[in-house]
């Protein structure tokens, strides 16, 4: 008997409400059995699976509620896992009579959040992981700050890093906040205990005498943790703030790398201790990890490549997660992929993508068509994917698909030095032994539980495009950053490699954490709480604002800015594409629209609209083109003011007040406190020339 | 190629321009044959001819505008009395086929015009001229192109199509054709265009703000032509050659080194504003077009037109080919011939003989000829579209994907290269 807790990563999301629901436990727009409602809904606190409605989007007094993560002990045997999935597991809480007969009294879990954004490296949009192989380390963040450009810094380490360090939970109905009054707790030597001398960090203005918070809110807690009903952990993230400090910080003039800014997002080990009613105490062995990031505006819409299958794709290429997959460096051409888990999932998100973007009624049309394949069909009548699949390997003379727009799939914008996105080539081997009829809708092996778990909350979050992404970003291609003890029935696949951290030695103003895990370097103490998260946007919210439409990079014929030689745009592409349209909303259909339409589909508006959105140039990017710059704040401080306002896109039958004649699979806007429209949207293909406003 | 012939109840020809012939440009002999003149005698072109130059393939391209332009027993343009479009859709011939309803639409869609024809006018921008009107198209096809389609085979029947092999071809002699027609206001110049007058379907604005055609409200107008597509099967290329002919005063074309933000030209154009820039050229229209006036049928936004790619692009010989062919023809017709206003902007067709394939790549490895072709007002918008910019962008032989039978795609096959053909599909599987 051995234990594991799911989710292996768990996904918070920040809200300015104190009030929270429990982030999907479902995929994202996937069937799910007895109900309209596709997958993907976030829950109500303290239920199994009742999923929110409309409703429940704000708090009364309109502050977007947050995303808890929520995390589960499951019970193993201790058999050694050969094979992922397995399909075992159980669900353990308090009160649950383990198979040796003991029955658990308590659960006592520890959770250590930090934010390292502002001592990390700069994300390089074009290069991704390259900037860190080969030895290479990209430039660091606030440069210079503190004298030093060693990121180990004391100074850099005590001022640069919120650590809220860790706290225990324990029983049903507790909770315990990650602020600075709250004293550090942890599981030490056997026993929960408090760490009075814990060397808290959190910027205020002893910190920096002139730190700067435009929302008027200075960051003392990066979130909190509660127990429910039946003992299982909720964890949650921050209120989404953000604050400057130094001459430099405003105005914001980046979309990535702003030095001088920190933000209350988070990530950190989750470890647990089960109580049984004999008097032992069983510490387990693995981890999982918490990750407190943006809000999720699109919970149901499935992102093409999502964060699972660039993982799921680390795992079967490099941990040989699964054997039958994958062998020897090569995927192996009998392998039957499950329909409905590896296949079908691709059609479906595909078909999800207009909720969120201005796509054409032809695209529409196409995406419909593969939404309805069944496994019945004969696959060469209904999507004739060589022709219209990007590949993302390269052919042996080295040429490739990624500057190859429409009508090679998915359209939209790639990884770094890819102009279009690519499938992983793990979904692309998948979707082409389903195109050769090498494929089952009756797998031998279901996901367990727990493993299930595993999938559907990355399944939730972005993949295949990152720059840096909206959850975790490309570090989840590096081996290094993982557990690779997965075979252990104590660990499990898809773990963090947890750095063992010592709480007994912590003492007041040394900081804890140092400089931690750094990508694609063999022989790390671990990850260490903000390891993950640091990599993302600072302040996410710039990164979110300017992510909505762009073109490619590298622009398939050359740079906009040659347009001048021999024909205006000769052979540029001037189309815009989408960079995150399942995580980050560009168009959508408000509901409010659909009803005063009748039930119609109305015109489009942006996802974030309203007062300081209208289009104008950008000073630094190619200009005079406003229409790149649709759909977002043109002044960055103004996200920062106005993210909360942002609408969340639901499936019809969750608004409360849908008209149940309305068609049961639309998706539509909700909740937006925005109250101007501004630029029309326009179809796709527009273009950076285009007049948004006309 | 095959014509039938029609009447047409009335004749309304316009006045003579009296431009002189271009000179023939340097570094080429392609020049317009003298047996194609008179004008009255130009013979339809020899579509087994041997293709085995640029020049062939513009020849043929213009011999073909030339024969359809000719007037037939009626007086009129012979391409007026060809078979309309949704004769092959509806699988029988129109009683009175001259009788072509005109719909206004401008703007190709990802994936293929065929679904923009169809009514789903709703997400699209149009082409609108300098007195807020919108432009109107009809489409034809060749008598070839209609007993292939619908007597031999019965493709216009979505099962048929379905069962046709993939890699069956339309017979050599097959002709398309796209026309496009600006209404002429009352107090415009109509000399220098050919004109007729045509009943037009009225604009309206739908419930959330789009503007749609309305089918049960027409009106009597004057229309003048300002581009013609002619597109023709040929020995060794049943992907067809893809001509296309403009009006020379629609608009004015990028030169070398147009800087965005500079006037394309200092004179008005039928479609243009004089001085109007670069930037503010082909602006897609279709998120913020209003019908301003239901009663005039006046748009808002004017559309300032330019031509991306002069000739359609190529090579500097298949500019120089085309610029040669327009000058000699011109020369050729009559002093007062109407058509002397109008000029090959380009034709584009494979390297390759024989070469369509079902689910092909049509990139830059097997075009030729005008590359990046596109006629300035029937493709405006998708111009600056580099994955919309010729031709072959949307004519393709992938599979079609019909937006009211979402189980019924219709798999890649060579017969797909023909929107008209789709247009039957989409419809016909809509109507059952």
């Amino acid at each position: 008997m051995t234990f594991r807790i799911h989710p292996a990563i768990g996904i918070a999301r920040v809200g300015n409400s104190l009030e929270y629901y429990i982030g999907p436990e479902t995929m994202a727009g996937m069937p799910q059995e007895g109900t309209d409602l596709n997958g993907g809904l976030p829950i109500r606190p303290d239920t199994d699976g009742e999923t929110i409605t409309s409703a429940d989007v704000r708090d009364g007094a309109g502050a977007l509620k947050r995303q808890a993560a929520r995390f589960t002990v499951f019970e193993y045997d201790d058999a050694p896992l050969g094979s992922f999935p397995s399909g075992d597991g159980t669900p353990v809480g308090i009160g649950t009579v383990l198979s040796d007969g003991r029955t658990v009294t308590d659960i006592i879990w520890t959770v250590h959040l930090a934010n390292k954004k502002a001592n990390c490296w700069l994300e390089v949009d074009e290069e991704g992981i390259a900037s860190y192989t080969g030895g290479g380390l990209p430039p660091l963040r606030n440069p210079g700050f503190g004298g030093a450009d060693d990121p180990s810094a004391p100074e850099r380490l005590a001022k640069l890093v919120i650590d809220a360090g860790p706290r225990t939970v324990q029983g049903t109905g507790a909770s315990v906040e990650f602020d600075t009054a709250t004293p550090a707790s942890a599981y030490v030597g056997g026993a929960v205990t408090e760490l009075p001398d814990y060397p808290k960090q959190f910027p205020d203005t002893a910190t920096f005498p002139d730190l700067v918070c435009p929302s008027g809110e200075a960051i003392t807690t990066l979130g909190g943790l509660r127990t429910d009903s039946k003992g299982r952990l909720e964890v949650l993230g921050g209120h989404g703030l953000a604050c400057g400090f130094g001459a430099n910080a405003l105005p914001l003039m980046h979309d990535v790398n702003n030095d001088g800014w920190l933000d209350d997002t988070s990530d950190g080990p989750v470890t647990a201790v089960l109580v049984l009613d004999d008097g032992s105490e069983v510490p387990l062995e693995g981890s999982a990890w918490a990750v407190a990031t943006d809000p999720g505006y699109a919970p149901q819409t499935l992102n093409i490549v999502s964060l699972w299958d660039d993982i799921y794709n680390t795992w079967i290429e490099h941990f040989d997660v699964n054997p039958g997959i994958y062998a020897n460096g090569a995927y192996l051409p009998d392998y039957q992929p499950d329909f409905y888990e590896d296949i079908f999932p691709v059609f479906r998100a595909a078909s999800l993508q207009m909720w969120n973007t201005n796509l054409p009624d032809s695209a529409i049309a196409a995406h419909d068509s593969i939404d309805n394949i069944t496994p019945e069909d004969d696959p060469g009548n209904r999507l004739y994917v060589k022709a219209l699949i990007r590949n993302p390997n390269p052919d042996p003379d080295g040429s490739n698909d990624f500057a190859t727009g429409s009508p090679l799939m998915p359209l939209s914008l790639g990884d770094a030095g890819k102009a279009f996105l690519t499938l992983s080539t793990s979904q692309y081997f998948f979707v082409m032994q389903w195109f050769d009829k090498k494929f089952t809708a009756t797998p031998p092996v279901p996901l367990g539980p727990g493993e299930r778990l595993d999938k559907v909350v990355l399944a939730n979050c972005l993949g295949g495009r990152f720059s840096p992404g909206i959850d975790l970003t490309f570090i989840v291609r590096d081996t290094e950053l993982y557990n690779s003890d997965w075979t252990n029935p104590a660990i499990g696949p898809f773990r963090i490699a947890m750095a063992p951290l010592d709480y007994g030695s912590a003492q007041a103003g040394t900081p804890f954490l140092g400089v931690g895990y750094t990508p694609t370097r063999p022989g790390q103490a671990g990850v260490e709480p903000g390891d993950i998260c640091k990599f993302m946007a600072i302040p996410w919210h710039t990164d979110y604002n300017s992510c909505a439409t762009h073109l490619p990079e590298p622009n398939p014929g050359g740079d906009v800015n040659s347009r001048k030689d021999p024909h205006v745009f000769e052979g540029i592409n001037t189309t815009l594409f989408w960079s995150w349209p399942a995580q980050r909303p560009v168009a959508v259909y408000t509901f409010d629209d659909l009803a005063a339409n009748g039930g119609a589909l109305p015109r489009q508006k942006f996802s974030v609209r309203g007062e300081g959105t209208k289009a104008q140039p950008s000073p630094a990017g190619p200009g005079p083109f406003p229409a790149q710059n649709v759909g977002r704040f043109q002044d960055r401080e103004n996200i920062l003011l106005n993210w909360q306002k942002i609408g969340v896109v639901m499936q019809g039958p969750a608004i409360e007040g849908y008209d149940p004649s309305y068609p049961t699979n639309y998706y539509l806007e909700v909740a937006s406190l925005f109250e101007d429209d501004a630029d029309p949207v326009i179809p796709w293909p527009n273009t950076i020339s285009d007049n948004p406003s006309g | 190629m095959t014509f039938r012939t029609g009447g047409l109840a009335a004749i309304l020809l316009a006045g003579f321009l009296g431009v002189p012939a271009a000179q023939a440009q340097q570094g080429t002999d392609c020049s317009a044959p003298t047996d194609w003149f008179p004008h009255a005698q130009t013979p339809p072109p020899d579509d087994n001819a041997d293709f085995n130059s640029n020049c062939a393939f513009h020849l043929w391209s213009w011999q073909a505008f030339l024969f359809l332009t000719q007037n037939d027993d009626d007086g009129m343009p012979r391409f007026l009395s060809l078979i309309p479009a949704q004769d092959v859709v509806d699988g029988v011939p129109d009683t009175e086929p001259n009788e072509v309803m005109l719909r206004p639409r401008a703007r190709k869609s990802d994936m293929g015009e065929t679904f923009d024809e169809v009514g789903q006018a709703g997400s699209l921008g149009l082409l609108v001229d300098q007195n807020g009107r919108a432009v109107y198209y009809s489409m034809y096809v060749n008598q070839t192109y209609y007993d292939f389609v619908v007597t031999q085979n019965q493709y216009n029947v979505p099962a048929n199509l379905l069962a046709a092999p993939a890699d069956q071809n339309y017979p050599i002699g097959s002709v398309t054709l796209k026309a496009a027609w600006k209404i002429m206001g009352a107090d415009e110049d109509a000399s220098g265009f050919f004109t007729m007058p045509a009943t037009i379907e009225t604009l309206s604005a739908d419930a959330a703000g789009n503007v749609i055609a309305d089918p049960g409200q027409t009106e009597e107008v004057t229309v003048a032509l300002v581009g013609l597509h002619v597109v023709g099967i040929v020995k060794g290329h049943p992907e067809a050659i893809w001509a296309t002919f403009e009006h020379r005063n629609n608009a004015p074309q990028f030169s070398l080194g147009q800087l965005i933000d500079d006037p394309v030209s200092s004179q008005d154009f039928t479609f243009y504003a004089a001085s109007t820039t670069a930037g503010e050229c082909n602006q897609n229209n279709a998120a913020f077009l209003t019908l301003t006036d239901p009663a005039a049928q006046t748009l808002s936004p004017v559309t300032q037109v330019c031509r991306q790619y002069p000739f359609g692009g190529g090579s500097t010989q298949n500019s120089a080919n085309i610029g040669s062919l327009n000058s000699t023809v011109h020369a050729g017709l009559e002093a007062d011939s109407v058509w002397r206003n109008y000029m090959e902007t380009g034709a584009i067709w494979f390297s390759q003989v024989d070469a369509l394939e079902p689910n092909m790549a049509m990139d830059g490895s097997i075009i030729t000829g005008s590359v990046k072709l596109s006629n300035s007002v029937i493709e405006t918008f998708t111009q600056k579209v580099r994955s919309e910019d010729q031709c072959f962008s949307c004519h393709r032989t992938d599979m079609v994907f019909p937006p009211d039978a979402v189980d019924q795609p219709l798999p890649g096959k060579n017969l797909n290269i023909s929107h008209i053909l789709l247009n039957a599909y989409v419809q016909n599987l809509e109507a059952k």
